[in-house]
Formats: structure tokens, C-alpha cells, sequence
């Protein structure tokens, strides 16, 4: 008799929380893998499901024997479907432990990595992301066999209090606000919350850029501005987020962790963030994306117009808009809000020029159709290969 | 014999036909000598080219789409090898490795073999395959060795067939068994027109003929087991155990010459003798280098044979010893894996290969035990090294386990982390 489907997420603190949807829609019966050092941050994401542990990232001696004897009670679940979310040699390794035939999400056949169908396309049309737009709790939860509505995945965000959550950077410093633009919004964002207090979130290794920011702070708001940062567990952390009112935050953790806890966000999200791919789940958010010609661009390229995407961030016009949701935008800002379609969650420009709205929706109406949800947009089809239609596994009734 | 130390050894197999066992049987033996072995599996690819010719197309196009096919094959060995970086390319007689992929191989600097287990001056093919590889085998010595020579590929050795003892072995059968494929005297094999003429003689005996491309032989008819249908390998072994004399006539092409008295020996020998069977084979000129004559019934005539046949019938006893013998012989010296130790002697010796230390002291001493442990239980050479092992686990098919799993895991972890990383220092 087969066991629970067992799902392998062995990624870091946000893949975690946007797993989400593919957690709910498997029910408490399943089983979540993690590395070691995230498994009390999983258990507070997902107190129904048994998460288990396993030491896979950083340099921690004698560990191919904990390896082997998780390997081995994770055969012991005789688990019915294995999924794989993770394109890497680790997860690869993992999945040779379980029959071929009972691999979703990414498979190994033959004794090597494949993509199947729906996470092809999906990678397929990140390649013109600026376009596309398909979140990636979204593309994981499609994995299932029933999918959970995109409603139920979330709470509806609602602030709790009125304290402003601010985290201080993501872990690429390319996609988070310089200090003086973070405290200008800080400003603006409690404004926009109606508080007076502030606690900054972060990790250890941030603390630095905390004591930057609480100097760049007018004396007032520094002084009712609590600094947490590197200072707190996951559960600290937890209760934290949940407790805020609003949380400022580039494309982080911390962001799906309020997205995950019905905190509203506001995102600023810039460089190689981009919200229609990984803004935060749910209805109630809002993120303020940058959309140059440049955007979204790749981590790993040199950016070759330094500074260009925070500048439309720092505009005057941005900050007004943040705190009262008044006015105009400046040139290559979007304001964007979140809200549900059949499909999930996507981002729908509500101030500022968008140039690639009108194409994103024509895009999710054939994302749609493809799952029997929706009729595409005329052209919509242009997403579309020949091979997709001639192969297995591609048309819209394998979807379903 | 050269040490050669553990190789990781890609060997080649052919779409289809008879050289396809030979090709399964020296992966087989090669593994058994402890060395990491895939196969590129051709046999999976060979439907869809099939049923090319099904289509409703012109010639013209189905030799396009043919010769298209053909390349993707060579395409697909190339990707493999990328994968899993082999030492050494081994192909069989007829793979589907064609010259340009076999100059890209060498331009990658990876070495490769052919064993060509055909007769050269029937498939002539040679000629424009041989010095495209590194080093050439062949089932005759000469003059196709000098003709190899002749043409540019001095890296050529005789390397005659074996059996596989694992396939071709006695078997105990029952009495159903015996009832459904003994007879006094029986033929395995095609209906060459040699044999066709030949076998008339025994027409009124205790006769079975099984195998296919017997079509139109009226005399014969009445012998021919299951309409001339292909008889696969374990119910051939069950025919050759449960079979008094086996007939073993190599194949010519020339009707008016029953017995063509010529140099390679067949595997049949081999492997009617690694079963434990007894035969009585035609004379070849290399038969009497690998097997002794009170090891096998050899004779030089139709006449002979018939003879032969009569007389071992009468006596149990002689048969029995003889076949005995003649399968101690080949457990002795012709098996794969005696083949396959010559092939990489001979190859390991021009490429300077050599045993290396075991590459585990860099692990920790339990884990160094317990990936040592799996290499013995993956039947790896002694001298395996931790890549080796890595290299096994990734070529054995279906579930892995646990310990096979971490080793998987950690060889990627290392990638990932560094080599000198702590888990496996």
C-alpha cells in the first residue's frame, strides 16, 4: 500500500513559504523535506504535515550518515508520489531513492534530471519573464493532482496593528532600496499605515545596515523603532511579522512569510525582483515594481545602468504615492495590487504606465486554457510551440 | 596481463541482430570484471526506424529519412558518452557509431574498439569503418589482419567468440521439457544453403530443425520446429541440453559446398559446449587453437558428420564426457570475460593505463568502510574509487538504496560545497 506524497523542497527560506499551494492542495497526510537548519520555520508553516529534515547546505562534518538513515525512513513511507521542485544534483540524488514512475515536478529518468511538461513551459516562458507572468506558488501548486483554489492558500491580508515591519534587504543587495531610499519609505509607509512604530527585520550579518538605516532615520521614528535585527528565531520572527500592521519588504522570506500569515506587504521591487513572478501570495498586497527597459534583468549580468531602477523609487512622486496612493508615477515605476484569477495570484498595475500588462494578460488567458480554466485572448497562442501541441503531456486535457 | 585499474567503459550495441548478444554478453563480462560499464542501448531506437519503411513515402525519401535517423543515433551515443565520460567506447560489429561521430570521439581524445564478430569477406563493411577506430578486434586472423594494416588500422587483434556461462549453462529439465525440445539430433540456427543441402542427409532421423529462414526447403519441412520462427536465447539453451547430437555447421553462402571448411569459429561452439551439450561441428582452420579433440566431434565432410552423428548416438558415455570437457574448456578460456580481459590488456597496455590507490583517503575511515563496502557489493575492482563507485551507482538501473543514494547525494554535495568539504573529509 502506498504512503503520503512526499514533497522535497530543499531550497531556502522563501521556496519554502511558496510551496504553499502545492502544501495545501496535498492535504496534512503529506510529507515535507527540508534542509535541517528551516525545519522549525516549515513546521510554523505547516503545523498539519510532518517535516523532516535533512543537512544539505552549508559544511557540517559526518553528515552522510544522517543522510542515510533519512534516506532510509523516507523509503520506509513507501510514499505514492515524490515531488521534486528543485532543478539540482541534490535533488536528483534524492529522487534515485524512489521508483521513477512515482516522480513529479522535476524526474529522473534514466538516472538523469528531467523536466517534465508543465515545468518546461514554465522555465520556457520565464526566458521572456518581462512578458510572462506566473507565480511560482502558482507553478508549484499546479503540480497536484486536485489544485486548492487560489483563495483558500492564504489568509485575505489584513493589517493586525499598526506597526510597520521593515526588512532591511533581500540577499542580493542589487535587489533591495539603499538606506536613505528605505527610510524615506519607511516614512511613507507608516503614513500609509496610520502608526508611529517600526521594527526592523533582518539577518545576522545585517546588523550594520540596520545601525545605517537607524541613523538615516529622523530622531522620532528612530527612537520608536525597534531593531531586531539578527536577533530573532523563527518562531521570534514569526510572531513578529504577525503582529505588524504592514510589512516594507524587498523580494524576501519575509514577505511570503506576511503573505503567508495575512499581513499585508508592500514590496518595492526592483532589478532582478519581479513581482508577477514571485510577488507576494494572495489578495490585499501591493508592490511597487520597477519596469525599465532594463527590467527585469539577470542577477549573474553586470548591471550596466547602475543606480537607473532606484531613481523612479526615490521620485517624490513615488513616496506620495506610497503613503497616500495619490497622483501620478514616475517614469519606470509601476504600482501593482495582487488579486486571484482561476489561474492564482497575479499583479494588476493600478497607477504608473505599464508597458507589458496588456501582453501579461493575453499570456495568463493561454496559461488558462491550457488547464481548462479559461478561453485565450486572441494571439494568445503565440506562447505557445508547435512541439507543444504534438507531444505528450502538453494539451490542455493532460492539465486538467 | 597489464593492470588496468577500474574504467568506466561505454559499450555500444547494435540495433538488432547477432551481434547484439555478443554486445549485452561483453557489457556483462565486463562488469564482472569490476569495471563501471553502460550501455548505449540501441535496441530502444531501432522500432521507430522500422517504421520509417511502413510510410507511405518514395524511396528516395525513406533512404533520406534512413540516413537522417541514422545520424540522430550517432547523435544520441555522443550525448551519452558527454554524460558519462567513458575511457573507453567499445562497439560491436554493426553499432550504429558512424565516422563522423567517430572523429569526434577522437577528437575528444576518447579512445575507441570495435570487435567485429562477422566474417570480413562477406561484410565488407570494414573497410570503411576500421581506421576510423583506435583499436580493432576481429574473429579471423589472416590475411584480414594485414588487410587492416593495409588500410591504415595497425591497432588490430584476433579475438575470438566465447559464451556467456551466466546464459549458456546445463540446465536441469523436466520431462515436459525434454518431450517439447529434445530429439536426437537438432539445428539451431538460419537456413543457409550450405545447411540446407546438408541437413537432407539426416532427413529420416529422430530430427528437429528450429530457427528461421527456411523458407521453400520442401525436404526439410517436416523437421522445421514452429514454422522457422526466431527461438529465443533460453529456450535455445533448453534445445541444446535436451538435444543428443547438435548439429553445428558453420554457414556458407555456397550451395554446392555443404562443409566450406573455413577459419572463424562460430559462437554456436562455444556456447553448445558451455551448456554442456554435446555437438559435432564442422572443421574450421582456428578450431583446433581453442579446442582440443577430445573436447568436440570435428569433422571435414558431410560424410563425416553423418558418421559422427550414428556413432555418438550409440554412445552415450563418450558424448557425455566429451561435452563435459568441452565445457570445462570454455569456462576455462572462452568467456566473455576472458575476452575482456585480453580486449583491455591489449588496449590498457597502448594507452598506458595502470592501477591507481584506492581514491578513498580523503573520506573519513567509516565512510571510506561503507563506500568500500558498496563498491564490493556493486562487484567493483578492489582498487575502485570513490568516483568509480559514484560512476556505478549512476549506471545501475531501478530504485537505489540507501547507502547508494548518499553516495549519489554527496558526490553532489561535494560539487557543490567543495571537494575538501567536511562530510567526506
Amino acid at each position: 500500500m502506498s504512503g503520503p506524497a512526499l514533497v522535497v523542497q530543499l531550497a531556502r527560506f522563501g521556496d519554502i513559504l511558496q510551496t504553499v499551494r502545492l502544501m495545501a492542495s496535498l492535504g496534512p497526510k503529506a510529507v515535507l523535506l527540508v534542509d535541517e537548519g528551516l525545519t522549525t520555520l516549515a513546521r510554523l508553516a505547516y503545523p498539519q504535515v510532518q517535516v523532516r529534515g535533512l543537512p544539505v547546505h552549508g559544511k557540517v562534518g559526518g553528515q552522510w550518515q544522517r543522510w542515510q538513515e533519512t534516506i532510509a525512513g523516507l523509503q520506509t513511507l513507501n510514499p505514492e508520489a515524490v515531488y521534486l521542485l528543485n532543478y539540482s544534483g541534490l535533488s536528483a540524488a534524492l529522487a534515485a531513492a524512489f521508483a521513477e514512475d512515482r516522480h513529479r515536478g522535476y524526474a529522473v529518468w534514466g538516472g538523469s534530471l528531467r523536466v517534465p511538461p508543465w515545468l518546461a513551459l514554465a522555465i520556457r516562458w520565464a526566458a521572456r519573464r518581462r512578458q510572462a507572468g506566473l507565480n511560482l506558488v502558482d507553478v508549484w501548486g499546479l503540480l497536484a493532482p486536485r489544485p486548492t483554489v487560489p483563495a483558500a492558500v492564504h489568509p485575505p491580508a489584513r493589517a493586525q496593528g499598526s506597526i510597520l515591519g521593515v526588512v532591511l534587504a533581500g540577499q542580493n543587495p542589487r535587489r533591495s532600496l539603499p538606506v536613505p531610499v528605505l527610510a524615506a519609505w519607511m516614512g511613507a509607509a507608516l503614513h500609509r499605515l496610520g502608526g508611529t512604530t517600526a521594527v526592523l527585520l533582518g539577518a545576522p550579518g545585517q546588523e550594520r545596515l540596520a545601525a545605517e538605516l537607524l541613523a538615516a532615520l529622523p530622531p522620532a521614528l528612530a527612537r520608536s523603532t525597534r531593531n531586531l535585527v539578527g536577533r530573532t528565531s523563527w518562531q521570534e520572527l514569526w510572531e513578529t511579522v504577525a503582529g505588524c500592521g504592514l510589512v516594507l519588504s524587498p523580494d524576501t522570506g519575509v514577505a511570503h512569510l506576511a503573505a503567508h500569515v495575512g499581513v499585508p506587504v508592500l514590496g518595492a521591487y526592483l532589478a532582478s525582483a519581479w513581482v508577477h513572478e514571485t510577488g507576494p501570495y494572495g489578495e490585499g498586497h501591493a508592490v511597487l515594481q520597477t519596469v525599465l527597459p532594463c527590467a527585469p534583468c539577470l542577477e549573474t549580468a553586470p548591471c550596466t545602468t547602475p543606480g537607473a531602477c532606484v531613481r523612479p523609487l526615490a521620485h517624490p512622486a513615488t513616496l506620495r504615492w506610497i503613503a497616500r496612493e495619490e497622483g501620478e508615477l514616475p517614469e519606470g515605476v509601476v504600482a501593482l495590487k495582487s488579486q486571484l484569477d482561476a489561474l492564482g495570484t497575479w499583479y494588476v498595475p493600478v497607477a504608473g504606465e505599464d508597458p507589458t500588462a496588456v501582453l501579461r494578460a493575453s499570456f495568463r488567458s493561454q496559461v488558462a486554457a491550457l488547464w481548462g480554466m479559461a478561453a485565450p485572448q486572441s494571439g494568445a497562442v503565440e506562447w505557445m510551440e508547435e512541439r507543444d501541441w504534438m507531444l505528450p503531456g502538453r494539451r490542455s486535457e493532460e492539465y486538467g | 596481463m597489464v593492470e588496468v585499474g577500474v574504467r568506466r567503459i561505454l559499450v555500444v550495441l547494435p540495433l538488432y541482430g547477432g551481434s547484439l548478444p555478443v554486445g549485452r554478453s561483453c557489457a556483462r563480462a565486463l562488469a564482472a570484471l569490476g569495471h563501471v560499464v553502460e550501455t548505449f542501448d540501441a535496441p530502444l531506437l531501432y522500432p521507430a526506424f522500422q517504421n520509417l519503411r511502413h510510410l507511405r513515402i518514395s524511396q528516395a525519401a525513406l533512404d533520406a529519412l534512413e540516413n537522417g535517423y541514422l545520424q540522430l543515433v550517432s547523435q544520441a551515443i555522443l550525448a551519452q558518452v558527454e554524460r558519462f565520460a567513458p575511457h573507453l567506447v567499445l562497439a560491436v560489429a554493426q553499432a550504429p557509431l558512424s565516422r563522423q561521430a567517430l572523429r569526434e570521439l577522437s577528437r575528444q581524445g576518447i579512445p575507441t574498439a570495435m570487435w567485429f564478430v562477422e566474417d570480413y569477406a562477406v561484410f565488407t563493411y570494414w573497410q570503411a569503418f576500421a581506421p576510423a577506430y583506435d583499436f580493432f578486434f576481429t574473429i579471423q586472423r589472416e590475411p584480414f589482419l594485414s588487410r587492416l594494416a593495409a588500410i591504415g588500422q595497425q591497432q588490430a587483434w584476433y579475438l575470438p567468440l566465447a559464451a556467456d556461462p551466466a546464459v549458456h549453462r546445463p540446465l536441469e529439465l523436466t520431462p515436459a521439457e525434454r518431450r517439447i525440445y529434445g530429439s536426437d539430433v537438432a539445428f539451431v540456427g538460419a537456413g543457409y544453403p550450405n545447411r540446407r543441402l546438408a541437413f537432407r542427409a539426416f532427413a529420416g532421423m529422430d530430427l528437429r530443425i528450429w530457427g528461421n529462414d527456411w523458407d521453400g526447403e520442401e525436404i526439410l519441412a517436416p523437421y522445421l520446429q514452429r514454422g522457422g520462427a526466431r527461438i529465443d536465447t533460453e529456450e535455445i539453451v533448453k534445445i541444446f541440453c535436451a538435444t543428443r547430437v547438435n548439429l553445428n555447421l558453420h554457414s556458407s553462402v555456397r550451395p554446392d559446398v555443404t562443409v566450406a571448411g573455413g577459419d572463424f569459429v562460430n559462437p554456436r561452439t562455444f556456447e553448445i559446449a558451455a551448456c554442456g551439450a554435446f555437438q559435432v561441428v564442422d572443421q574450421r582452420a582456428l578450431l583446433p587453437e581453442l579446442f582440443a579433440e577430445e573436447e568436440l566431434a570435428v569433422v571435414d565432410s558431410l560424410e563425416a558428420m553423418v558418421a559422427a552423428t550414428h556413432y555418438f548416438l550409440r554412445h552415450e558415455d563418450e558424448r557425455q564426457a566429451m561435452a563435459k570437457r568441452a565445457r570445462q574448456r570454455v569456462l576455462a578460456e572462452h568467456t566473455y570475460t576472458r575476452r575482456m580481459e585480453t580486449l583491455l590488456h591489449l588496449v590498457g597496455k597502448r594507452l598506458g593505463w595502470r592501477a591507481e590507490t584506492p581514491a578513498m583517503g580523503h573520506l573519513d575511515p567509516e565512510l571510506a568502510a561503507a563506500v568500500s563496502d558498496l563498491a564490493r557489493r556493486l562487484g567493483l575492482r578492489q582498487d575502485a574509487s570513490f568516483d568509480d563507485v559514484v560512476a556505478a551507482v549512476r549506471a545501475r538501473q531501478g530504485t537505489l538504496d540507501p547507502m547508494e543514494t548518499t553516495v549519489l547525494f554527496l558526490d553532489e554535495w561535494r560539487r557543490q560545497y567543495g571537494r575538501g568539504a567536511p562530510a567526506a573529509a
